[in-house]
């Protein structure tokens, strides 16, 4: 059919208009554009969402020690208009971060500054664990440990951690010392997804999904294993194949593990939402990893995020499901031993 | 044939919208006041009417969209700064639709006005049978009829907007002009008497 033998032909169809837009729209649309971006942060676990400390606006001495090491070089402090900002935190417990589309899961410790600059997201980390997740247009560039090492990724889903030479030390004197960067003693980069340069040493590695890479203070990016990745392709929720580390017990593939499954819910679905935030972002397939062992009563032991989906509703959501299933004990020469598994939740929605 | 030309020209000048993508105010305020209308009319149409309390809120969600993805716009692209500020619209009026309906406000359409008042009346019980109409649509067509008879997208501009191919783009609104006509029929019987 064309206009032309359109059966509304003849029909005044502009007969229907809508009333005029109102004013004030352009104020509005404006004071939103003034607003930082949002830096919500709230803890896994199923305790309530609480505000990140900010140094900026909490620590002045502390945040003027650091500045020196970490935001100096970024120029200007003046956020720029257009949902640009920056800022310090630390996470005292294992928190969600949002920096726009860009998020991250920060270990309790984590420390690190940030600034974004329309799609480009910098990060100085200067200790502790993060996964990240880079959408959309953003460009994360992530500065480890303050002391070389360079992670540049888009469109990718890593892990990042600083470890220091100072076990158990004070997270906030750390990122206010000025020996932050001879405190590092290694950094390592998990890619869960997409690629990833580390530059360091003067030597850049490109990082594909499943590459892991240490990088010592001063050193080149060295290349250690392979992990497993989470592999898309199943659509709905269910379990697949990821990571593990065999910290908590042997390391066993998913199906070995849902073999021993005695219940719990493996469809687990976002609320309603979550599922509306997916639908704004255009988002309609996302992901979550989790790491999750199991003791030798078959009990669930641990359950932790390895990857965020993004939505930290669902993370916990997630976690609390697995948090309840429960397993026949897993034998190995007749004996019950502890295990951990790594399993990917996929939720897609047309 | 399309009945309006909404979209509007494509004259917003170049150095405002650099401007804009550096993030200069006064140019995204010469741009959402540019704007404005027609993303206004083209959520209000998608929604036909329905949630008017959201229609203002969708508005201004698209312009945030668009100002923060402005620096990635390249004016040299396949759309036009107007198909793709109304794409962002159209997307997100989608989205509101499909999530679960709530307790609504619904508009009395205003029917443009005519030269007499018998004109008139007639007018407003054609835009409130044309309203009922495009509420009635599926919302796959209906974004495929207002897009195309209201805001003056090609084709091929649709199918980029919506994600979808120019076939299926042609069959939506087939079948949306369709619908539409038997619906206006039984709504205004006189309709019957026009070929």
């Amino acid at each position: 059919m064309t206009d032309e033998d359109d059966p509304l032909a003849g029909i005044a169809l502009d007969a229907w208009q809508p009333p005029p837009a109102p004013g004030g729209t352009a104020d509005a649309v404006l004071r939103r554009m003034r607003e930082p971006v949002a830096v919500a942060a709230h803890e896994l676990g199923g305790r309530p969402r609480r505000r990140w400390p900010l140094w900026a606006s909490a620590g002045v001495a502390i945040a003027a020690a650091a500045s020196v090491l970490v935001i100096g070089p970024w120029g200007a402090p003046a956020p720029a208009p257009g949902g640009d900002g920056r800022g310090d935190v630390i996470a005292e417990r294992a928190s969600h971060l949002d920096l726009g589309p860009t998020s991250a899961e920060l270990d309790a410790g984590t420390a690190l500054s940030w600034r974004r600059d329309h799609r480009r997201v910098a990060v100085a980390q200067l200790r502790g664990a993060a996964t990240w997740r880079v959408v959309g247009d953003d460009v994360l560039e992530l500065d480890a440990g303050a002391m070389g090492a360079s992670v540049e990724a888009s469109g990718a889903s890593l892990r990042v951690e600083v470890q220091m030479q100072i076990a158990h030390s004070d997270a906030r004197v750390v990122a206010a010392s000025a020996v932050t960067a001879a405190a590092v003693a290694l950094v390592t980069i998990v890619v869960y997804q997409g690629h990833v340069k580390v530059a360091s040493g003067g030597q850049t590695v490109n990082v594909a999904a499943g590459g892991r890479v240490e990088v010592k203070p001063g050193a080149s990016p060295r290349e250690v294993r392979e992990v497993a990745t989470a592999a898309p392709g199943e659509e709905g929720a269910g379990g697949q194949a990821a990571s593990a580390s065999a910290e908590e017990g042997r390391t066993i593939a998913p199906v070995e593990l849902e073999a021993h499954r005695l219940k719990g819910n493996k469809q687990v679905m976002p609320d309603s939402y979550e599922q509306r935030a997916m639908q704004s972002a255009h988002e309609d397939r996302v992901i979550a990893a989790i790491k999750l062992c199991v003791d030798t009563t078959g009990a669930v032991s641990q359950v932790r995020i390895l990857r965020s989906s993004g939505y930290p509703g669902y993370d916990q959501k997630i976690a609390s499901e697995v948090s309840a299933w429960g397993f026949r004990p897993i034998e190995i020469d007749g004996k019950a031993v502890p295990v951990c598994t790594a399993l990917s939740f996929i939720y897609s929605q047309k | 044939m399309p009945v309006a030309a909404a979209r509007p020209a494509e004259s917003f000048d170049e150095l405002t919208l650099r401007r804009a993508q550096r993030g200069d105010e006064p140019a995204w305020r010469a741009l959402i006041d540019r704007y404005q209308a027609p993303v206004h009319a083209v959520i209000w149409r998608l929604l036909a009417g329905r949630q008017l309390d959201r229609v203002e809120d969708l508005v201004q969600e698209t312009f945030v969209r668009v100002l923060r993805a402005l620096p990635a716009f390249e004016p040299s692209g396949p759309a036009t700064l107007a198909t793709w500020i109304l794409t962002i619209a159209t997307r997100l009026a989608l989205n509101e639709l499909r999530r679960p309906e709530h307790a609504e406000l619904v508009d009395e359409p205003v029917a443009a006005r005519g030269d007499r008042a018998d004109d008139r009346a007639d007018r407003r019980r054609l835009a409130a049978a044309i309203q009922a109409a495009v509420a009635a649509l599926p919302e796959a067509q209906r974004a495929v009829f207002v897009l195309r008879e209201y805001h003056d997208l090609d084709y091929s501009e649709i199918a980029a907007a919506l994600e979808i191919d120019l076939g299926t783009v042609k069959s939506r609104l087939a079948r949306a002009r369709g619908a539409l006509r038997a619906h206006l029929e039984a709504a205004l019987p006189e309709l019957k008497e026009r070929p």
